[in-house]
């Protein structure tokens, strides 16, 4: 069964469009690449996944239903911002978490911390910016959700904490979800996806199984990218 | 879900409070202190100081209780925690109305404070005398607590035109700040002519409440009059409430552009 379903999705901001008629389907078991330069509208869809835009024309199904109370209970998001309240300490945040997702482990974000050697007993407020993405990826990470949504993971973060961000995301997904990872980066990430969705100008380019557009093209997915918009530029 | 979210909404407009409770009601106690020294210029200038800012602290713990629930409801339903909030798995009238009940319970919390200073400070003979002066041949158990009564359902109201306005304002693309408080005061001020457009109504059937928008010469107050004007304002605002809390709730239930 599809996971999850935008039909005709379009969004528009006073009279500039910045998601244009998007259709698109995941499946379950799958990691999803959505690929595009900044400002292709990569955002604005994963916001209207998460219901923190309203549509202006078009519908979000998940697993067959309109998004809403259900849809939040099974997809777990990672926003390009830090969203937590600063006055929290870490283990709050964890009680918070574990408060309102039926599917998160407090166990499992307890041993990320030690990992990521994070100080459960720290303020945000005191926690560096990439400290406290870290965190939200540990939150996130931690619930055993059927969709897991990640905007930027990597952004801002130097090449080593990269993988290691990457590592983490492969070794903690629950088996059978599926990920969705917005990114500019490709080639950070290229090598762990299933599929690719290219998005420009807020609207779907190319949607494709990574390994089957690699034979095709007899090239990486960063390189068909920057050859697909390089050549769209020049023309 | 709901009682897991006011209590993250009450902790959070309650932060720091304490303090600002503390201060007010050391202030309050320190006032009824002085208020036994009046008589000589020291005693007399020392209790008109405290009094003076007694009364402020008494604006600043309502007035603050509002920034404060206003400002909850702008952070978490449109600033960076609205990432968090609508992601959680609870449908939008549940957040509204968690925003509106944890609101309730700070300004209730808020009031009671207030209130209870204000009988630490000044209640005594001379107010008793004062308030049986203005309000003639009453009861007073009903005096006070139709004023009472009437100071909470006025907060609760202005808190309320606060978050209809801040949902009206950020459903907008631009200038939403601006929009929400703009509308805000400009409604306040309407529903407010609006209930003294229905006293003074009320006036043409009623003599003694006319007699209120006549010559001020005379300040008392029947009884019965005064009755009147408290079950009338109290209906209004409770109407008025409503509304507020229905319309904001209709419209923020449509679905929300976080920034």
């Amino acid at each position: 069964m599809t996971l999850l379903e935008c039909k005709h999705l379009t969004k528009t901001f006073d009279r500039k469009t910045v998601l244009d008629d998007v259709s698109l389907k995941i499946e379950p078991g799958k990691i999803y690449g959505l690929l595009g330069k900044n400002g292709a509208g990569k955002t604005t869809l994963i916001k209207l996944i998460n219901d923190l835009l309203t549509p202006t024309d078009g519908t979000i199904l998940f697993k067959k239903k309109a998004i809403g109370t259900q849809s939040k209970a099974h997809i777990s998001y990672l926003p390009e911002r830090t969203y937590l309240d600063k006055n929290m300490r870490v283990s709050q945040a964890i009680k918070m978490f574990e408060d309102f997702y039926e599917d998160f482990d407090p166990d499992r974000a307890y041993k990320l911390l030690e990992d990521l050697d994070l100080d459960a007993d720290s303020k945000i407020s005191k926690m560096s910016k990439g400290m406290q993405e870290k965190l939200q990826l540990i939150l996130v990470m931690s619930r055993a959700a059927d969709l897991y949504i990640l905007d930027e993971p990597l952004g801002g973060v130097d090449p080593a904490t990269r993988d290691y961000i990457l590592d983490t995301i492969l070794s903690n997904f629950k088996e059978g979800s599926s990920v969705i990872i917005s990114t500019h980066l490709i080639s950070d990430i290229e090598r762990i996806l299933d599929e690719v969705i290219f998005i420009d100008k807020g609207k779907i380019a190319l949607t494709s199984n990574a390994d089957k557009l690699r034979s095709k093209e007899k090239a990486s997915i960063d390189e068909i990218f920057r050859r697909m918009f390089h050549a769209k530029k020049a023309n | 879900m709901l009682k897991k979210l006011i209590k993250y909404d009450f902790l959070w407009m309650n932060r720091n409070m304490v303090i600002i409770f503390a201060i007010t009601s050391i202030l309050s106690i320190l006032t009824r202190i002085a208020s036994n020294f009046t008589g000589s210029v020291i005693g007399d200038l020392v209790f008109g100081i405290l009094r003076g800012f007694t009364i402020a602290a008494f604006a600043n713990v309502v007035i603050n209780s509002a920034i404060r629930i206003w400002e909850r409801f702008r952070q978490s339903f449109y600033k960076d925690e609205a990432y968090l909030t609508h992601t959680l798995p609870v449908s939008k009238n549940t957040l509204y109305d968690s925003k509106v009940l944890s609101g309730l319970c700070a300004i209730l919390l808020s009031l009671a404070v207030v209130i209870t200073c204000f009988f630490i400070a000044f209640w005594n003979n001379d107010t008793y005398e004062y308030f049986r002066s203005v309000f003639k041949d009453g009861d007073m158990t009903f005096i006070v607590l139709g004023i009472l009564v009437t100071a909470v359902l006025e907060v609760v109201y202005a808190v309320n035109v606060g978050m209809f306005s801040l949902t009206v304002g950020h459903r907008a693309n631009n200038g939403r700040m601006v929009r929400s408080v703009v509308l805000g005061i400009v409604l306040y001020f309407v529903l407010q002519s609006l209930l003294l457009g229905v006293i003074y109504g009320i006036g043409i059937f009623d003599d003694s409440v006319k007699a209120m928008f006549g010559d001020a010469a005379d300040v008392a107050i029947s009884f019965s009059t005064y009755r009147t004007l408290i079950v009338v304002t109290d209906i209004l605002y409770l109407v008025l409430t409503t509304g507020l809390y229905f319309g904001g709730k209709k419209l923020f239930s449509k679905g929300v552009n976080v920034e």
